[in-house]
């Protein structure tokens, strides 16, 4: 129990230092990208021609002649009071923005994770059941064909069969949940195959290894022996990767967003991107970094949790 | 009680080519005795132990017959099989530190076997205490609930023991149990058999390299090369008189008979002698013993296989 808690301690003091690298790089990203301020803001109205003493001393009221370093703590204490500065483009706070728009990807984020934790755990054990039998290898070639489709040629695909064909389901908006369904498939579908690969191969794999042998000489079928005994050291792989694709759904997922149009934080990060508003990009990269790296951190314990060794070994 | 090998052939297919691992075996052990089956690396004793339990990987193409008290275990479905493992034919695996599973801790993997007979969750987890205590933990609580990572070889081959020995089988088949093991361990090894044996009164099959331990423990002894028995005897004979010049040559390997290792290697199972086996380490061979294969000759309570006897 100790060693338990000292690796999750462990693991914790760990992403402090990543997390401030993230705001290393957002700030940086800012500094470099967006001119200098000072004149932007007093050349606001586009009418006037500001003179240098007037941008003097607005470069003395906001600051920008201090050290970066300095620059860097002020912006900081900002971010911790839970201030991302305003968008260049509109003027609102981009927190507030990021915060409206985060339902909407969340939910999708959170169907598809579902969505290719479910699928990945019964392809994968379905086909490592019957391995080799024509389920299996007919399964791999559907899989492989899945995996090579990118995602917006799905999400057209699906919106001329059940939108346009059979009249199903709606194309656009974030309405209700029937409007998540496609988006979350096209989000889903890719990962989900990677997933019930990887876990298909390494439940094989464990299955070669000695306690295996054991566990048949107890008189385990071999869908007791997965599910039992091989699944849980299985999983590790497969749970980083689901990991790291819901991490990356977190961050929007641009294309799918736009094509449904979903109003989230990808189709947030698009228009600001395209409008270079800097500000905006920079709560954007500061928000998508810290939801990856705290969602890397619970893979971490999920496989910490399903192996003892690493979180009893030291 | 009886467990029947009849003209037993394993061929493993393999992209080199085919492997007969075992070789039209045929052995009757009693479980009156302890049956221990001897023999180099490689001389198929393990795939005859597994042969027996069905539990041989899918390239393995099994012929002839293995009978438990007349009925017959090859002809059985996977499902009658599993009837069979664990409740009649117990195995401790070879390598009982990763013959263990690293996820789960060991005294669930030990009440898995008395869930399995049909014991409740409470039950289940008082017999586990009640064995571990029994196969000399001094602390059983704690060992239940290590895992297998963090016992000793030793304890994780006692652990190993107590799976084997919880659903009360009539038969235990143990692989290598003193591999790798210092001689302090091996001698526990020892002790732990000797009670299950008195204790449960199963019949012992142990595949064993260590001839100290076969010795010991065991009341008769088989001994295989590239597949092949060629000879059993009592163990008491066996290791007084051994009459294959390959019972000979193991025997005199022995640290305290002078440790002379036998001559050459045993061949590759895909490229196999003609005539006896043995007969390129073979210190008696003759002309004979190139050209044609012996036959297996029965004498006294054993048998040999070898021209030297005809
Ligand atoms: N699935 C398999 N496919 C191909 N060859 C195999 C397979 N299983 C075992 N063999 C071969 O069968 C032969 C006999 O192996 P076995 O494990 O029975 O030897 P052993 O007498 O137990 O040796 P050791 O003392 O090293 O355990 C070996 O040459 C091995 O490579
Ligand atoms: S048959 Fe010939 S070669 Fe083989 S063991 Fe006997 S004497 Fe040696
Ligand atoms: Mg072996």
């Amino acid at each position: 129990m100790n060693q338990t808690l000292r690796y999750i301690g462990k693991k914790l003091l760990w992403t402090i230092p990543i997390l401030l690298g993230i705001t290393l790089l957002a700030f940086a990203l800012g500094l470099i990208a967006r001119g200098d301020p000072a004149v932007n803001r007093a050349s606001a109205d586009p009418d006037y021609i500001p003179t240098e003493e007037e941008i003097q001393a607005l470069r003395e009221e906001l600051g920008l002649d201090d050290p970066v370093l300095i620059q860097y703590g002020r912006w900081l204490g900002g971010v911790l009071r839970g201030d991302l500065g305003r968008s260049l483009i509109d003027d609102k706070p981009v927190l507030d923005e990021l915060l409206r728009l985060l339902p909407n990807t969340l939910l999708l984020s959170v169907l598809a994770l579902a969505v290719i934790a479910a699928a990945g755990l019964l392809g994968g054990i379905c086909l490592s059941l019957f391995r080799d039998s024509f389920l299996d290898v007919a399964g791999r070639v559907v899989l492989v064909f899945l995996m090579s489709v990118p995602g917006f040629c799905m999400a057209y695909f699906m919106i001329w069969l059940f939108a346009q064909k059979l009249r199903v389901l709606p194309t656009s908006g974030a309405d209700g949940p029937e409007n998540f369904i496609m988006p979350c498939l096209a989000v889903a579908i890719g990962s989900a195959c990677v997933v019930i690969r990887l876990l298909r191969s390494s439940i094989l794999g464990e299955m070669g290894k000695n306690y295996v042998l054991t566990a048949q000489a107890k008189g385990l079928r071999r869908g007791q022996i997965i599910l039992r005994h091989v699944l849980r050291n299985a999983l590790t792989p497969s749970v980083t990767y689901a990991a790291n694709a819901f991490g990356g759904l977190l961050g929007g997922s641009m294309i799918t967003e736009s094509v449904f149009s979903i109003p989230g934080i990808g189709s947030y990060a698009l228009t600001a991107i395209s409008k270079r508003d800097y500000t905006a990009i920079q709560g954007y990269v500061l928000f998508t970094g810290f939801a990856f790296v705290l969602v890397c951190l619970l893979a971490d314990l999920i496989c910490a949790w399903l192996n003892p060794k690493i979180r009893l070994g030291g | 009680m009886e467990l029947c090998i009849q003209d037993l052939c394993v061929n493993f297919s393999t992209p080199s080519g085919t492997i007969p691992a075992v070789n039209h075996v045929s052995l009757t052990v009693s479980s009156q005795q302890v049956t221990g089956i001897i023999g180099e690396t490689g001389s198929g004793k393990s795939v005859l132990g597994l042969s027996i339990l069905g539990l041989l990987q899918s390239n393995a193409a099994v012929s002839g017959r293995i009978l438990l008290d007349g009925r017959e275990l090859t002809g059985l479905s996977q499902r009658e099989l599993c009837a069979v493992r664990g409740r009649e034919i117990a195995l401790v695996a070879q390598n009982p530190a990763t013959s263990l599973n690293p996820g789960v801790r060991v005294g669930r993997q030990i009440e898995e076997v008395f869930r399995l007979a049909g014991e409740s969750r409470a039950e289940s987890r008082k017999h586990t205490l009640e064995l571990l205590e029994q196969l000399a933990f001094s602390q059983p609580e704690r060992v239940a609930r290590a895992y297998p990572f963090e016992l000793s070889g030793g304890m994780c081959q006692r652990a190993l023991t107590a799976i084997a020995v919880a659903a009360r089988p009539r038969w235990i088949i143990a692989d290598e149990p003193t591999k790798g093991l210092d001689a302090v361990v091996r001698n526990q090894v020892y002790d732990t058999f000797r009670m299950v044996r008195e204790h449960y009164h199963v019949g012992f099959l142990v595949i064993t390299h260590d001839l100290l331990l076969a010795r010991k423990f065991c009341d008769r002894i088989v001994v295989m090369y590239c597949g092949r028995v060629l000879e059993t005897n009592t163990a008491r004979e066996l290791f007084e008189h051994p009459r294959h010049p390959y019972t000979r040559g193991l025997i005199a390997s022995l640290p305290h008979l002078g440790m002379k290792p036998m001559a050459g290697f045993a061949p590759a199972f895909t490229d196999q002698p003609a005539g006896c086996v043995f007969h390129p380490r073979c210190p008696h061979a003759r002309e004979i013993c190139r050209r044609e294969a012996p036959g297996t000759v029965y004498c006294g309570e054993g048998s040999v296989c070898c021209h030297g006897f005809d």
